[in-house]
């Protein structure tokens, strides 16, 4: 095992500035350990060419002086969802198998900025649609924790799952993510990593492969908490290309991680405590609080009554949305094509062979909460109980700063067992991050505990819009017991 | 949901289904939207009473900008023929 590889993204920086190794060192150390641990299925496409000519470019700044900041040199996953201009970017799906952007996404555009250097994009459920990261053309993700009491090789989540796997097994020093339903939180818990969703509207869309549009957010995905403050600083950002954006200041995210939690006040759902939640996740959320009431938080219980419908409802407004977001790809101007006779016979082969079972499923729900009949039950209801639930949160942040729940409702499992769920239980996987999305808050999981089976348990910290310092402070403190 | 429905919104949406798939998937629709349907016992009758409180989306100047990728675009399509995307006959 390579020392180097070890390292967070802070250590790192540091030791690029007192010159103590060299970018070029580490990013040949992490292709090293991606040569070695191809059984991860973390990338989809490796770049090493690319990132050792990045990371020559940032040994000569770190030798003259002239670091570009804290990302300078680091070297990075992206999710294979990021737009990379000339570099294949594929969403997981046979339709994009050979697609390669003529542009850049905003986020990752900002990222080499930084002077990132970028290892290669890394595996998801196709189109980000799943749980597990088994919905991927490229075959499914290893999580590197392997289940102790039968020694078996679980899913790393999803649909971020590359980059989580990528983070955990030590394959790049961080990595994105993307959130629609806890797609960056819910693999960040079973793999043993930090994950944060920001609020909607913190980074730009732009050059993202769109699911939902109105809850695809960028994240961090990294070891610790401090890793995933100094990201998203470099993530973050108005930008006029998405309209979505916020036009708000970027606060200095680091400054929040030794501010502590005294006299913060943390809510716990008191619908999820009358739940009977699995036992080990139970103690290790009983166990998170007491850890933060230790360092000065108070809880107060809150109540979140449209929580329930939380699923039901992203169940409709996201395959609605992913509907119609995923119309463009018919054969015409980019991907797969499968000729037919004629325009509609070629769209429906190009379609039907170049999309999995799950995108299907997904597209067949959304065609028809949208369509005439169904349209005012199904889509418009579901967008007046998001109104709902918003409102909770809303009258929640009146009396407390963050709220504390368990990030996912089980360890990881394996693929066998996947496979038995029918879609509703797998959705169910998602009970605890979805609510979050919908209302368009910022959310972070931290791993807190290891499980008796081995596998990592993470808890789910949520806070008011904009106000990611708040979770960075909390977070840091349970990270730090 | 039954077969028929499951037909008619397939090509709604452009896809295609053999009869085993069909099958399938018409249960897998009737199971999720079972399920959804949950959302008709939540009362939505004050909705119209929460007002927004999100930031209305900012507007940019009505400029015409160009990011003269046409050529590098047209490189991703399956058949392109000089710098258009061509498509099957569709008048004779």
């Amino acid at each position: 095992m390579n020392q180097l590889t070890e390292l967070t993204i802070a250590e790192l920086s540091d030791g690029f500035g007192k010159k103590k190794f060299s970018p070029s060192e580490v990013t040949k150390a992490y292709i090293e350990n991606m040569a070695a641990h191809r059984e991860y299925n973390a990338y989809i496409t490796e770049t090493p060419e690319e990132a050792l000519s990045a990371a020559a470019e940032a040994d000569s700044r770190a030798a003259g002086g002239r670091r570009l900041g804290k990302l300078d040199g680091v070297p990075l996953g992206i999710k294979d969802l990021f737009c990379t201009k000339n570099i294949r970017t594929t969403a997981a799906s046979h339709i994009l198998e050979n697609f390669i952007p003529p542009y850049e996404s905003t986020v990752t555009k900002k990222l080499l900025d930084a002077g990132a250097v970028f290892l290669g994009k890394t595996n998801l459920d196709e189109f980000a649609m799943g749980g597990a990261n088994i919905t991927s053309y490229f075959g499914h993700t290893v999580n590197p924790n392997r289940r102790k009491t039968d020694n078996a090789e679980v899913i790393t989540g999803g649909s971020s799952g590359g980059s989580a796997a990528a983070v955990a097994g030590k394959l790049c020093a961080g990595a994105t993510g993307t959130d629609t339903g806890g797609s960056i939180r819910q693999p960040s818990s079973y793999c043993g990593i930090v994950g944060m969703k920001p609020t909607y509207g913190r980074c730009s869309r732009f050059g993202i492969i769109a699911y939902a549009s109105s809850l695809d957010q960028a994240g961090p995905m990294t070891r610790t908490v401090e890793d995933a403050a100094i990201m998203l600083g470099y993530m973050a950002g108005f930008d006029e290309k998405d309209s979505t954006s916020a036009d708000t200041a970027v606060p200095d995210f680091t400054a929040a991680l030794n501010k502590g939690v005294k006299g913060m006040t943390i809510g716990l759902p008191k619908e999820l405590m009358e739940e009977e939640l699995n036992g080990e996740i139970s103690l290790a959320w009983k166990e998170g609080r007491e850890i933060l009431e230790k360092a000065g938080a108070k809880f107060t219980e809150i109540s979140l009554p449209n929580m329930k419908y939380a699923l039901a409802t992203y169940y409709i407004i996201a395959p609605a949305e992913a509907s119609s977001n995923l119309a463009r790809y018919d054969g015409v101007r980019f991907g797969l094509r499968v000729d037919g006779k004629t325009l509609d016979e070629m769209y429906e082969l190009t379609r039907s062979a170049g999309f999995g079972d799950e995108v299907k499923r997904r597209i067949m729900i959304g065609t028809y909460v949208l369509s005439a009949g169904y349209y005012d039950a199904y889509y418009l209801k579901a967008l007046e109980v998001q109104k709902l639930i918003r409102r909770d949160y809303t009258e929640a942040f009146k009396t407390v700063d963050a709220i504390l729940t368990p990030t996912a409702p089980t360890t990881a499992f394996t693929v066998e067992e996947s496979k038995a769920f029918d879609p509703v239980t797998m959705y169910l996987q998602d009970a605890f991050t979805v609510p979050v999305n919908l209302a368009g808050l910022p959310g972070i999981s931290v791993p807190v505990k290891t499980a008796s089976d081995g596998l990592p348990i993470g808890l789910h910290l949520v806070g008011r819009h904009f106000d990611e310092e708040t979770l960075f402070s909390a977070a840091s403190v349970l990270e730090r017991r | 949901m039954d077969k028929k429905e499951t037909q008619h919104i397939a090509k709604l949406a452009r896809l295609r289904f053999d009869d085993d798939e069909l099958t399938n998937l018409s249960e897998q629709m009737t199971g999720i939207l079972k399920w959804v349907d949950m959302l008709q016992s939540a009362d939505t009758s004050a909705v119209a009473d929460i007002s927004g409180e999100e930031k209305p989306l900012g507007t940019r100047k009505d400029e015409v900008k160009t990011a003269g990728l046409s050529r590098e675009l047209i490189k991703n399509a399956p058949e392109p023929y000089e710098h258009f995307f061509t498509v099957p006959r569709m008048v004779e």
